[in-house]
Formats: C-alpha cells, sequence, structure tokens
C-alpha cells in the first residue's frame, strides 16, 4: 500500500467513522436519558437527508442555509414525539416502546417513498463532486466538510453536556434517575431536550451524508443497524462509547474492505456485537466511562 | 450533461394509476394481461420504464383493433424485485385479476421465484428483461412448459462483449455486481467469458444493493489498475457507485452491462464527463436508441413524443414483449391461457433489432446484441453482435 493510498483510506475512514459517531450519538442520548431504544432512527436520517435535497430543489437555497432548517425541523419534530408518544409511557414500557418506534419508522418510510418517490437522488451543491489533487492523493471536498461539520457539533455537545447546567442535569437523569428527580431535576424538561437533541442529530448526519450518498427511502436501516451495534459495543446508553466506537469503526471498516468483501464486513461488525454481549454485557464502556 | 432527473410526480401518477387499474372490470370486450414488476424499492425506475413500454404497444394495439376482436387490458402488481413479493404478486395477477398471460417479474431473483408458481397454475409467464442465465436451465418444454423468456441471456451477452475487449487489446479486468440472482449471474457468466479469451480477472466484489459506500472497492481498483472494469448494477447501485467513482478521480472504462446513458445523464457532472472520465466504456445490451434502423428511429421518435425521454433498454423490451404476446393470441385463437401458451409456440415477431424473434424448444429467443460505448463523452453505438 502506497502512504497515498494510506492516506486517502484513513481520511475515509474517518469521515465516515465521524457521521457514524453522530448517528449513534443522537442513539445513546435518547437511550442515556429515556432508556428506550429508538427504532426509528434510521428514518429520521433519511428524512433530513430527503428532506435538505427538497428544499434545496424547491427553493433554491443553498445548502448551508438548508441544513440549519433541517436540522431546526429534525429538533421541532423530536420534541413533538416527546410530548405525544415517549411522555405517556412509564419506565418500563419497552413492548409500547419498540412497537411505537417502529410504527413511526414504517409510517416515515412508505411516506417519503409516497411524496418523493423512489428514484435514488443525488444532492447537486457545486461542491459535491470537487476534490482536493495533492500529488497522487485525491480527496473528495464533500468528505472534508462532513467531516468537519461532525466534528464541530461533537464539540458542542461535548461543551453542553459538561459545561451547562442543563447538561449537566441531562447527565444526572441518565447516571440514577432517582437521585435526580430527589436533587429536584425536572424529568420531563430533561428527557424533552435529550431527544430534541437526539433527533436533531440524525436529521443533521442525513444532512450530511447526503453530501456523499445517494438518497432514496430505504437508505435509513442500513446506518441504523450498524448504530444498535456501535451504541450496543460501546456500551448502551454510553455516549463517549458510541463515539470511539463509532470512529473505530468507521476506520477499521475503511481498511478491511480492502482486503474483505463488504459483505463479510456486516459479519465482523455484528459478530463482535455478539461477543462484547457475552462477556461484556454493559459494553466495552458501560459503566467507567459513562458521562 | 443535461438535467437531472426526479419522478416525484411520476411516482405519484403511477400510486394512483395503480389505484384505478385493480378496478377495472373484465366487460367480456378485454383480454387481462398481468404485469408484475418494481413499481417501488430500489429498481423503481426500471419498473416505471417497463411499464411505458407495456402501455405504448398496448395503446397501438388497441386503436389498430385489438385482438381477436378484444382489447388488451393490463393488471399491474408491485413487487420490489423481491422473490416473496414476486410469488405474491403472480398469485394476486392469476386470483384476483383472472389475467390469462403474465410478463414479468423484471429481476432474476424475482422472476426465478415466479417461474414455480406460473408452472402450477398453469398460465404463461414471459420475461422481457430477467437476462439471468441461470433461467436459461429453469424454462422451456419438458422443464416448465409455461415460462418463457424474449430477451437474449447474459452469457451470450458476455461472450460477444469479451470478444470485442479483447480486440481493443485489454488484458486485465475487474468485476463488480450487486449481491443479487442478476449481479451474481452477470459477474459469473462475464468472467467465464473472460477467463475463456485468455484476459485475467483481476478481483470480483460483490455489493447489496442499498449499500451507499463504495470507497473500499474504488480504493481496491485504484491499487489494482485494471484495464476495464465490469459493471452489473441497477440502477440505485449504478448511481451510487459512479458518484463516488467521479470523487474519486477514477478513469478506468467500464464494460459488462452498464446502463451508459443513465449514468452519463443522471449521475456524472459535466466537467467531468468533459475530461474524459468516461471515456473508453463499453457495454453490452439487448437495446440502444441510437440503433441505426428506419424502424428503430420512428419507434424512439414516438416514444419521445409520448414520454419525452429516450426509450430505454427495459422500454423497449417491455413494447415488443407486448406485441409478440398480441401474436402468440391470435395465433392461439381463443383468449385462454393454455391457447396463449401454444400461440407463444408459434407467434414470430419482427424485432426492430434486426431478427425475427420467436421461442424455440427451449422457450429463449434468438437476437442481436447492441454494444455501445462512450467516445468524447458521448454515447456512441459500436455495432450489433449475435446474442
Amino acid at each position: 500500500m502506497t502512504p497515498e493510498v494510506f492516506v486517502e483510506v484513513l481520511i475515509n475512514g474517518i469521515a465516515i467513522g465521524s457521521v457514524y459517531a453522530l448517528f449513534a450519538l443522537g442513539l445513546a442520548l435518547i437511550f442515556g436519558v429515556l432508556e428506550f431504544v429508538n427504532f426509528a432512527h434510521g428514518e429520521f436520517y433519511m428524512i433530513g437527508a430527503m428532506l435538505i435535497s427538497a428544499i434545496m430543489i424547491g427553493t433554491g437555497v443553498n445548502y448551508w442555509l438548508a441544513l440549519p432548517v433541517v436540522v431546526m425541523a429534525s429538533l421541532v419534530a423530536g420534541v413533538v414525539l416527546y410530548d405525544v408518544f415517549w411522555r405517556r409511557l412509564r419506565q418500563g414500557d419497552y413492548e409500547k416502546s419498540i412497537l411505537i418506534t417502529i410504527g413511526i419508522a414504517l409510517i416515515l418510510q412508505n411516506g417519503a417513498l409516497y411524496v418523493w418517490g423512489p428514484t435514488p437522488r443525488l444532492l447537486e451543491t457545486g461542491f459535491t463532486t470537487s476534490v482536493i489533487v495533492l500529488g497522487d492523493l485525491v480527496i473528495p471536498v464533500a468528505r472534508i466538510v462532513a467531516m468537519s461539520i461532525s466534528f464541530t457539533v461533537l464539540l458542542l455537545v461535548y461543551l453542553g453536556l459538561n459545561k451547562t447546567r442543563g447538561g449537566l442535569a441531562l447527565r444526572g437523569v441518565a447516571q440514577n434517575r432517582a437521585a435526580a428527580t430527589m436533587v429536584g431535576i425536572q424529568l420531563h424538561k430533561i428527557s424533552r431536550v435529550a431527544v430534541g437533541v437526539g433527533i436533531g442529530l440524525c436529521g443533521l448526519s442525513g444532512g450530511v451524508l447526503a453530501l456523499i450518498y445517494t438518497i432514496f427511502p430505504t437508505m435509513g436501516y442500513i446506518l441504523a443497524f450498524k448504530a444498535f451495534a456501535i451504541v450496543i459495543i460501546g456500551g448502551l446508553g454510553s455516549l463517549a462509547g458510541a463515539i470511539i466506537v463509532g470512529f473505530t469503526l468507521g476506520i477499521v471498516e475503511s481498511f478491511v474492505t480492502l482486503y474483505m468483501s463488504s459483505g463479510s464486513m456486516n459479519m465482523l461488525v455484528f459478530g463482535a456485537m455478539i461477543a462484547v454481549l457475552l462477556f461484556r454485557p454493559l459494553g466495552l464502556f458501560g459503566r467507567q466511562l459513562r458521562l | 450533461m443535461m438535467q437531472r432527473r426526479t419522478l416525484p410526480v411520476g411516482a405519484l401518477a403511477l400510486s394512483v394509476a395503480l389505484a384505478t387499474a385493480c378496478q377495472g372490470a373484465a366487460d367480456g370486450h378485454s383480454i387481462k394481461i398481468g404485469l408484475t414488476s418494481s413499481f417501488t424499492g430500489p429498481a423503481a425506475l426500471y419498473g416505471t420504464e417497463q411499464r411505458w413500454g407495456v402501455e405504448m404497444a398496448a395503446e397501438e394495439i388497441n386503436s389498430a383493433g385489438g385482438v381477436l376482436g378484444m382489447e388488451i387490458e393490463f393488471a399491474f402488481e408491485d413487487n420490489r424485485c423481491n422473490p416473496t413479493e414476486a410469488v405474491k404478486a403472480v398469485n394476486a395477477l392469476i386470483t384476483q385479476h383472472e389475467v390469462k398471460a403474465i410478463i414479468g417479474a423484471l429481476c432474476s431473483s424475482a422472476t426465478l421465484a415466479a417461474l414455480p408458481v406460473v408452472k402450477r397454475a398453469e398460465v404463461p409467464l414471459i420475461t422481457s428483461t430477467s437476462t439471468a442465465a441461470s433461467i436459461t436451465d429453469q424454462i422451456g418444454e419438458g422443464v416448465n412448459r409455461w415460462a418463457f423468456r424474449s430477451t437474449i441471456a447474459d452469457d451470450g451477452m458476455a461472450s460477444s462483449m469479451v470478444a470485442f475487449l479483447k480486440e481493443e487489446g485489454v488484458k486485465s479486468i475487474s468485476v463488480i455486481g450487486e449481491d443479487t440472482d442478476y449481479g451474481r449471474g452477470g459477474a459469473e457468466v462475464f468472467s467465464a467469458a473472460v477467463e475463456e479469451h485468455g484476459i485475467e480477472v483481476l478481483s470480483t466484489d460483490f455489493v447489496n444493493p442499498t449499500s451507499p459506500e463504495f470507497t473500499a472497492i474504488i480504493t481496491k481498483l485504484k491499487l489494482n489498475k485494471p484495464d476495464r472494469l465490469a459493471v452489473y448494477f441497477t440502477s440505485t447501485p449504478l448511481t451510487a457507485f459512479y458518484r463516488q467513482y467521479e470523487t474519486a478521480r477514477l478513469n478506468i472504462p467500464g464494460t459488462g452491462r452498464l446502463n451508459i446513458d443513465h449514468v452519463l445523464t443522471n449521475v456524472l457532472s459535466d466537467e467531468f464527463v468533459a475530461s474524459g472520465g468516461f471515456d473508453g466504456t463499453t457495454s453490452v445490451n439487448p437495446y440502444s436508441p441510437e440503433l441505426d434502423s428506419d424502424a428503430n428511429r420512428e419507434f424512439v421518435a414516438r416514444f419521445r413524443d409520448k414520454y419525452d425521454q429516450n426509450p430505454s433498454q427495459i422500454s423497449f423490451m417491455a413494447y415488443e414483449v407486448v406485441h409478440l404476446l398480441a401474436e402468440a393470441i391470435r395465433q392461439g385463437g381463443e383468449p385462454t391461457s393454455a391457447a396463449i401458451r401454444d400461440g407463444l409456440r408459434k407467434a414470430k415477431y419482427e424485432s426492430m433489432m434486426g431478427k425475427t424473434i420467436f421461442f424455440d424448444e427451449s422457450h429463449q429467443v434468438r437476437n442481436y446484441a447492441v454494444v455501445s460505448g462512450v467516445k468524447d463523452g458521448k454515447l456512441v453505438f459500436l455495432g450489433l453482435s449475435e446474442g
């Protein structure tokens, strides 16, 4: 492997890993606070991608204006969903939560098919097909943009969780619900924020990955399955775990698929997930690193 | 080059049309034919194209007086190129819509699943699009006398394509395909033909048709530097792959069964095409709108008039199979499944590709294949070869 190829593969891995991290972070955030798994996470990601394409084609605005609109729309959707569904569930209503989120997933997927049709779409931004060429090294601009957005947002979320009162309260709820309630933290308010931010991050990853990937109604579930594996390996509800495993997976995947078929890569990911569940049921970062 | 195509309105119209098509009752003056295709799912674009071809042919036949004094009426059932859905769709066409013959099921995996169903129900099925070589052994007199294939198969097309590449002096080839019967079957027969001609196969990769990420495969190709890249993808992976091919600034001419028109029109940017990034690409297909004949030019003009774009190979094959089926109904003399089946063995049709097509003992047809390519960023017709 030449050094150029090594760098290219590494950059690709980090770019994909940063988006995995962003996506899995939303899933882990919702789980950490509510202790419910959001099975519609992949569909919110798909809606994020569809929406940005629809906004850009429909109104002609550029990518940088459309992206915040998509994130805000996802955030609001998350808050509304929390108030309509999750708020009414009691702790331990796992079956209800599974049925509700799978139902939402089906409605979103088929709704997208009905509204936008099945044809795969590509986002045109003026830089989606541009590249930076350094000698033999070819770096797609879209991947650099995706990576930069992800890094910025991950940093913002980290600061938000560690430096603000709301963030501290949120971590408090994730660590110990009962104790958090006792010291006067408003559970519903914090949960609403967690779901809003979680779905917002999900819409954001859709808007960002739309730069690199084709957009179609069933694009969500492939990423969602991978994200479940990431969150489980990292330790359910562990935000740091989700981020670390997300990056690792992106980079490992990028190198391994050079020598193996992409099908066997999935085998590896889910094999690792089963191994972690067998030997470290709380995940690699289950207790020690939990935020 | 040109504008990118989106079909939201088309999809809406399609779903409305699907809903109404199901209500059409037989009034004694029509003969009902079923079409099962992928109207949704990753190959939905092809399903729409197939529907266009079928409807155009049916309109022509009906305005010329129909067959046996009856109009041809179509019933549609979606199968999303999924084998389980295909079985359901074929059953629905036979029992609910009471069709006398079926065209379908678009993708080879779906068609393979439908074959035993029509055999049991004794309703003739013609596939106009499923080119997988594995279908060859599963149809014909003595095997499944109810199933027919009106298109040439991937093995025949692959060997004519490879013979052409050999003449161009190609020494090494990498193969990529989607992980379906079509992709695996196409890649297999192509690799076999390549080895037969003494060309080296450097790598073979299969990907899930909904997989978005191709960088690993692209890096592998960059390292291996094959002379050609044989591609067996339907529209969703084809779109995703060529977008990333462009952003990697890869320059390996494609070959195999590549929908060149789609990649040129809908995927690659004008600048990349102009810079020669897609030049040297060749492909073998059952049809190309560039075909130089009066019959084809006239067909293309009529099609463009109706749908505002060139007929794809899927539309072409759908158009011809309906005409062939109409001839079979005339030959059979009665609007029953059994008579149509017998008629299919007698019917002959003058294909625009230049041969008179008919079903032989093994229910296959012989026809020419088109070799087309990309020269200076334009789709060009390179020649006909025996399919």
